[in-house]
């Protein structure tokens, strides 16, 4: 018989109820003392972890070499040691202290402060080079130890120095591409740890995170190293000649939005940007608006061509030099009477595009100002931009009016300048303006590649031409861009000079000017836009005395970099170029003399060369990829006649050699 | 008695699957940066952990379609082999040390810790022993004897290896079931009082022992050095707060916790997943232990009764030692937590032990 079953069940089943009990009491108490641990107690213990903490430090791999289009390097990351020291294993800090003194760029005492740190963890002196790394590590000092850090490098010096930024200790992107592309640039930190060994209480750094992908990306730049020394040199030059308090200048590619060269005036050495005051850290190319003066003038004159209010041949009579409006006197530098429109850009009267801007209207008028991009951010690649100031137009008085036509009571971005007028350069389309072209990893693959990118349409491709023509003028004898003009190459541009207001007395100033010159060239098809902006010359400060002599000095050099031929060629036989490497090039009739009757084969050209083929005979251009046409559809030969688009694509290397 | 309990109990394991996984998740979460430094694989003991997880769990399937009394047939042969393996650890070639300590069986890659199947071996032959006594537990010689010796036997290998921890929870097992199955309580304390001095003996005799027990008492007498542990769990809990760093964003386990992966488990589960991680695990185990109580009080014979309470013990009586060690509560022993912890052997051995359990909780 059994007694658990039938002799006691009801007191062997209290027996069983006592166990249970005991347990949920047990687990009971457990979830009691847990709370206490980590909440009523937590704020103690977690303020004892912290300090432990204080002995884990965060490791950065090598930085993404930058490098300009062509692959020269512009920023490395170079290898360095770093020291520490864990306090609480030193024996003897003051001997300690002696030893390190003589390596070590900090004083004795502050070593001292060091050695004597409660910290289970200190740094001595971060990014050694390697050989003082070296005397240090022979000497076998004790509680000392070392871990490989990398220390940001710009070969190049004050090279592009606003447009790189640079990089803080613990490889923060600060500024410029080092801050905008700091997610790429920057590896995967690693953490190490002071680290106490199972049995005794050896301290060691070790890591404790993953390891990071040691090997640094390759970010290349639309930069073309050349033309951005020639940029800066020249730009030097000229502020140093006129005294002038600094300057700007940005080369763009019109087609694409790359931007060529960026150069600031006063520069400063990015591998000691500790040494400057931060405001000369600011890229003004894209950080700053100024009130552009005259060079506005040219998309004044671009909307009221758009519009139809003004033709090309029309003329305009300028007052004489005085013109009342809205109770104010607008003035020009030398009287005119009766001007051409063209005549009206080549000599910058202020009068006659106050009267265009009258008879645009403003609502008309504002609304070219916001489609040729002002007001708002062209999306660059580049911390900190500007948008510009362009008020409603609901809060324009009378005046307004008149003195947006010039330039005054808007302010724009430098880079805001030179996308609009790369639109008048390309037939009208607003590009958005890159600096990086590309990323790749450290075995070369393709990571991130940025393409050239439309994000408007300015005015049309006939309006585009007709102010390309007009803007030639500026640089012919008797204008006011004379100085930009270059022997053999069509110029096309207009200079600026606007007067700064004084920030005390909030008027115009009478002394502070902002002299401009901005252009492209070729000017019937453009490889560059050139903007060149000196800030506040002394002495003359006429953008046509100060800013054109540097844009012409500028776009000669750049124009060897860029294997530009002189103009006269190039418009006599503008498929020269192709018919040497398109395998079967059909005769290509010139749009301007016959007009297309087929399709021409497109290979090997780029898409620049491809656009400008189909300017102005309404085909829509589809493009695909990057580099030179490989295919297309329709192909060649086919009939012109009733085609909407044509679509091409293009491709780095080109597949038929 | 409801139909219910005539069906296989859902939520018991759904309790134990939930443990389970908890375990799979925090074993990843402690032991991936390890994982890469020692093996370059950040997998490598989630992989291992989870192949017996899966193994386990069919296990569990298959053992709880099998009658439960076919274990008490075996349950001689089964005493008999689980302290043959204990002793095959102490082989050199066959045994594994580790830790100061010779606890594993390497077989083909794998550690096996016999010491995880004795403890359910001798929950089968106490329960069979003791349902066939019937009302001779009452006679000292009959109800606690043999029981003794056997359990005694055990422990003593145990206590060579050393593996205190789990020499411990069959003392206290085989405590508990004699006291369930109904022998005098005056026995039970005549058995208890000589216990107290060996234990006070055992917790002193060795060093290191008895530096966990002045530690316990006051930890940071030794922040360094033994009392090392308990703080850095102090401070995984104190890290932790109510709702945690988040899964896989604790520090502690990087170095600080020592066996992280395995007895410390809960203080990485307390810091990353917070207080309310912790009533999570707690409610589990709580709500295991009060199905498994059922099971034992309701189904089967005297026999399965006394088997299935045995299992539901074993298991939760480690759980709340290796949990109170965890909070500092009870100085270091050494022991994994139930169904979480890092280790194949206590993993496929727990979930035997619940397949049992379902197959008494199946049949009458």
């Amino acid at each position: 018989m059994n007694r658990f079953v039938h002799a006691g069940p009801r007191r062997l089943n209290l027996r069983f109820q006592f166990v249970k009990a005991m347990m949920t009491l047990g687990v009971a108490l457990l979830l009691l003392r847990c709370f206490v641990l980590q909440v009523v107690e937590g704020d103690r213990f977690r303020k004892q972890a912290l300090r432990q903490h204080e002995g884990m430090v965060t490791i950065y791999p090598p930085r993404a070499t930058l490098t300009d289009r062509e692959g020269n390097p512009l920023a490395f990351s170079l290898e360095t040691q770093s020291a520490f020291v864990h306090p609480r294993e030193v024996q003897n800090p003051q001997k300690l202290a002696k030893d390190l003194s003589s390596f070590l760029s900090v004083d004795y005492r502050a070593i001292l402060k060091k050695l004597n740190s409660d910290k289970p963890f200190v740094w001595l002196e971060r990014r050694l080079p390697e050989p003082i790394a070296e005397q240090i590590q022979i000497r076998n000092l004790p509680a000392v130890g070392f871990v490989r850090e990398h220390r940001r490098y710009y070969p190049k010096r004050d090279l592009a120095g606003h447009l790189l930024g640079f990089a803080g200790i613990d490889s923060q992107g600060l500024e410029g591409i080092e801050l905008r592309y700091d997610e790429w640039i920057r590896g995967e930190p690693q953490q190490m740890a002071v680290e106490r060994d199972a049995l005794g209480r050896r301290l060691e750094l070790r890591p404790v995170s993953l390891e990071p992908t040691q090997l640094p990306k390759e970010i290349r730049l639309t930069i073309n190293q050349s033309i951005q020394y020639i940029a800066e040199v020249e730009l030097e030059k000229a502020v140093k000649s006129t005294d002038a308090k600094g300057g700007v200048v940005i080369a763009m590619d019109p087609w694409s939005g790359e931007i060529l060269a960026m150069a600031v005036q006063p520069s400063f050495n990015p591998n000691i940007f500790w040494e400057y005051r931060p405001e000369q850290w600011r890229n003004r190319a894209v950080a700053d608006a100024y009130e552009p003066g005259s060079t506005f003038k040219v998309f004044l004159v671009a909307a009221a061509l758009e519009a139809g209010v003004v033709q090309p041949e029309g003329t305009l009579f300028c007052e004489n030099g005085k013109y009342r409006v809205g109770g104010r006197t607008i003035h020009d530098v030398h009287p005119h009477g009766w001007l051409t429109v063209p005549e009206v850009l080549k000599l910058s009267s202020n009068i006659c595009v106050t009267k265009i801007s009258q008879m645009l209207g403003r609502n008309l008028w504002h609304q070219s100002i916001r489609r040729f991009g002002f007001g708002g951010l062209t999306g660059i690649d580049l911390p900190f931009e500007a948008s510009g100031i362009v008020r409603p137009v609901e809060q324009w008085h009378a005046i307004d009016e008149a003195t947006t036509a010039f330039g005054q009571g808007v302010s724009t971005s430098p880079i805001q300048l030179v996308r609009a007028m790369a639109a008048i350069a390309n037939g009208g389309n607003l590009m958005r303006p890159y600096v990086v072209r590309e990323i790749r990893d450290h075995e070369g693959k393709l990571l991130v590649e940025n393409e050239p990118q439309v994000s408007g349409k300015a005015i049309s491709d006939h309006t585009a031409a007709e102010m390309r023509k007009m803007l030639q003028e500026v640089v012919v004898s008797g204008g006011t861009g004379v100085a930009a003009r270059i022997e053999g190459y069509a110029v096309a541009g207009k200079t600026g000079t606007a007067q700064k207001v004084d920030p005390k007395t909030k008027r115009y100033s009478q002394e502070d000017y902002v002299s401009s010159f901005i252009g492209f060239l070729p000017a019937e098809d453009p490889r560059i836009v050139l903007l060149v902006l000196v800030d506040e010359p002394h002495g003359v400060h006429y953008g046509g005395t100060v800013a054109a002599p540097v844009f012409k000095r500028i776009a000669e050099q750049a124009i060897v970099h860029l294997n530009l031929p002189p103009v006269q060629d190039f418009l006599h036989s503008p498929s020269s170029l192709v018919t040497v490497t398109g395998p079967e090039a059909v005769s290509k009739p010139d749009p301007e003399e016959g007009g297309l009757e087929g399709v021409p084969n497109l290979a090997g050209m780029s898409l620049r060369e491809v656009l400008n083929r189909f300017q102005g005979t309404g085909l829509q251009v589809r493009s695909k990829g990057n580099g030179f046409v490989v295919g297309q559809d329709p192909p060649p030969g086919s009939l012109l006649e009733g085609l909407k688009e044509i679509r091409v694509e293009l491709a780095t290397q080109m597949q038929t050699q | 008695m409801g139909q219910q309990n005539f069906q296989k109990d859902r939520l018991l394991l759904i309790s134990v699957l939930g443990l389970v996984l908890m375990g799979v998740l925090m074993v990843y979460s402690t032991t991936s940066v390890m994982a890469l430094r020692e093996h370059h694989d950040q997998t490598y003991f989630l992989k291992r952990h989870a192949i017996f997880a899966f193994l386990g769990i069919l296990v569990l399937g298959v053992t709880s379609r099998i009658d439960y009394k076919i274990w008490q047939k075996f349950s001689y042969p089964l005493l008999g082999l689980s302290l043959l393996l204990m002793l095959l650890v102490f082989i050199p070639g066959l045994g594994r040390s580790s830790g100061g300590a010779q606890r594993w069986l390497q077989i083909a890659g794998f550690s096996f810790q016999p010491a995880e199947l004795a403890k359910i071996t001798l929950v089968i032959y106490l329960a069979d022993s003791l349902s066939r006594k019937g009302e001779k537990v009452k006679q000292f010689l009959y109800g606690v004897v043999p029981h003794l010796v056997v359990t005694g036997a055990l422990v003593g290998v145990l206590l060579l290896q050393p593996d205190f921890g789990t020499a411990v929870v069959l003392l206290m097992v085989m405590g508990i079931l004699l006291f369930a199955a109904g022998v005098r309580l005056k026995h039970l304390l005549l058995l208890v009082l000589p216990v107290i001095p060996a234990f006070y003996f055992l917790l002193w005799s060795v060093p290191y022992r008895r530096a966990r027990w002045t530690t316990f008492l006051d930890p940071w007498s030794d922040p360094q050095g033994s009392g090392f542990q308990i703080i850095q769990s102090y401070l995984a809990f104190g890290q932790g707060g109510l709702f945690g760093q988040g899964l896989g964003n604790g520090h502690q386990k990087l170095f600080y916790l020592p066996e992280a992966h395995t007895d410390f488990i809960f203080s990485v589960i307390a810091e990353e997943l917070g207080f309310v991680g912790v009533v999570l695990m707690l409610g589990l185990l709580f709500c295991f232990l009060w199905r498994g109580f059922l099971v034992a009080s309701t189904r089967g014979s005297v026999f399965g009764r006394l088997l299935g309470f045995g299992l539901v013990c074993s298991i939760g009586i480690q759980a709340v030692l290796n949990i109170a060690v965890v909070v500092g509560v009870l100085p270091t022993k050494g022991l994994p937590l139930p169904f979480v912890s890092y280790g194949g052997s206590a993993l496929l051995a727990n979930l035997f032990a619940v397949g049992i359990l379902r197959s008494i909780s199946s049949r009458d």
